[in-house]
């Protein structure tokens, strides 16, 4: 495109893309949009980071109605917990009983700020930010993993190293969710993480 | 748009696509490589392994797949297409890696300067909270580019107030303002949410817990405002004023923020609310006015409102 997006005034931008989408997409696949005004049947849930460089819609060119997509910091999913981050209960809940996804995929990326905070919490446990480590912390099992299998590492290369485990760390919590592990053991889902490496362009994908 | 089926996926396995100059293979592919996942892999490969391998049409890829746990390996040269050998379907991560390939080969292969900036850091001017409907990607509706909006997107567009203690949403708005210094929070709701109508269908007397029900309680001024608004109109009706209602609801919530507040009274910061109607595909949108020293009258207002259809 001839015009510099980034120098648009901001409403103009997201005018200017809304118009595109229309004319562009919505209305030359009616035959797509129609059937999802009555309502959505994703077969894919995705957790995905909130980095402005990640959006799965886009590296992964997901359409609308095929994945129901939450996006957090470092794409983090806490353990079963009534009390505390239930936000992403609900929307586990939501996807598996209500609209019954087949597919929960976790994608972690490089360069994730959020890991990186993790990995530069202190280890006395203070904090300095209202809610950014608390919430970080959530994948505490991920740096220690790393920080005791890859010492010698540089800085840099722990956190891509903690980037991968702590989807791993993410797809273990989803286990503690009672109708996650029914779904598994009945076969009507699927877990999956992911890595989006967007300074060499690839994309892992691995099961448990 | 390509039907998703349900089948197994292989484990492991990396799409690094070919290196190209002009979206055609110049140098030999590098080879995927099976990342052996830490978990407990082995005791769920019992069936046999299907793997599907897709290359892109014109580069000729070399590809290479290995099982950790079989050890085996298969070479495939050009353009192929394999099929699921019982099924006669296309593996859904076949699709999904077609799809990478193609984003690689139109985005980062084709403007590489961009992205090679974008991996040292990210500059977002907008920070954008959606709902996690599949049908309401911002990215997908305002064509966000990679590095123009730091997205959230939760079960209802919902966000809680700052004395509602710790959440996801909180976190992310902690990092969007405090580090990335965004210019523009946008809270996007939409038609037909499910959220929202879970919000308006929560009885009065208490119920059995869910955690959606704990969740979408974030919402409970806009559901109050609504029936006070619009408790005579029918309960559709009732939920798409909720679905406008909690997007105000939220924007009030931001400013419980201190370090919200304090951006946007230096005018460094713009809270805006919008709303997506994909029935007739419309979008509104809205700018809320805070002005903090105002004596009398309201503190708030909304300006700037308009409707692109």
């Amino acid at each position: 495109m001839e015009i510099n997006m980034q120098e648009m005034e901001p409403v103009e931008r997201m005018k200017s893309g809304f118009e595109h989408f229309k004319k562009e997409i919505y209305e030359k696949k009616q035959e797509v949009f129609d059937p999802l005004k009555e309502g959505q049947v994703p077969k894919f849930m995705v957790f995905a980071c909130a980095d402005s460089r990640v959006c799965p819609s886009v590296v992964l060119n997901f359409q609308p109605g095929e994945a129901f997509t939450v996006r957090n910091i470092a794409n983090m999913v806490p353990p079963y917990d009534q009390t505390k981050y239930g936000g992403v209960g609900a929307a586990v809940e939501y996807a598996v009983l209500h609209l019954k996804v087949e597919n929960i995929v976790v994608i972690g990326h490089s360069r994730c700020g959020g890991i990186k905070g993790l990995m530069s919490v202190k280890d006395d446990g203070t904090t300095s930010t209202d809610f950014i480590e608390d919430w970080v912390k959530i994948c505490m099992p991920a740096r220690e993993k790393v920080k005791a299998e890859h010492a010698v590492l540089p800085f840099p290369d722990q956190c891509t190293k903690c980037e991968k485990e702590a989807v791993n760390v993410s797809l273990e919590n989803l286990l503690t969710y009672p109708f996650v592990k029914e779904g598994l053991e009945k076969k009507t889902l699927k877990l999956i993480g992911g890595y989006y490496d967007f300074v060499n362009c690839e994309f892992e994908t691995w099961e448990i | 748009m390509a039907a998703l089926l349900r089948a197994p996926l292989f484990s492991g396995s990396v799409i690094s696509g070919c290196e190209a100059s002009d979206g055609f293979a110049t140098t030999p592919a590098r080879d995927l490589k099976i990342s052996g996942s830490p978990l407990r892999l082995g005791g769920t490969r019992n069936e046999r392994v299907r793997i599907s391998l897709f290359i892109a049409a014109k580069p000729s890829c070399i590809i290479r797949a290995s099982k950790d746990s079989f050890g085996f390996t298969r070479e495939l040269r050009e353009s192929e297409h394999i099929l699921d050998e019982k099924d006669q379907v296309l593996d859904p991560f076949k699709e999904m890696k077609c799809r990478f390939l193609e984003f690689k080969r139109q985005n980062f292969v084709e403007d590489r300067i961009h992205y090679q900036s974008l991996a040292q850091r990210q500059e977002p001017k907008f920070m954008v909270i959606a709902c996690a409907d599949s049908r309401v990607c911002p990215s997908s509706i305002l064509g966000f580019h990679p590095g123009e909006a730091f997205t959230v997107r939760n079960v209802a567009n919902l966000v809680p107030s700052f004395q509602h203690g710790a959440s996801e949403t909180s976190a992310a708005l902690e990092f969007a303002v405090n580090s990335l210094e965004v210019e523009n929070i946008l809270v996007v709701g939409h038609s037909r949410c499910g959220g929202i109508q879970a919000l308006m269908s929560l009885k009065d007397e208490a119920d059995s817990r869910s955690f959606i029900k704990d969740w979408v309680i974030v919402g409970k001024t806009a559901r109050l405002t609504t029936k006070a608004a619009a408790g005579n109109l029918s309960f559709e009706m009732q939920c798409r004023h909720c679905e406008k209602e909690s997007i105000n609801s939220s924007l009030l919530n931001l400013l419980t923020y201190p370090w919200i507040e304090k951006r946007v009274n230096e005018g460094k910061l713009s809270l805006h609310g919008a709303y997506y109607n994909f029935i007739d595909c419309t979008f509104e949108k809205w700018t809320l006015l805070y002005r903090k020293a105002l004596e009398g009258g309201s503190k708030y207002a909304i300006k700037n409102r308009s409707v692109w259809s």
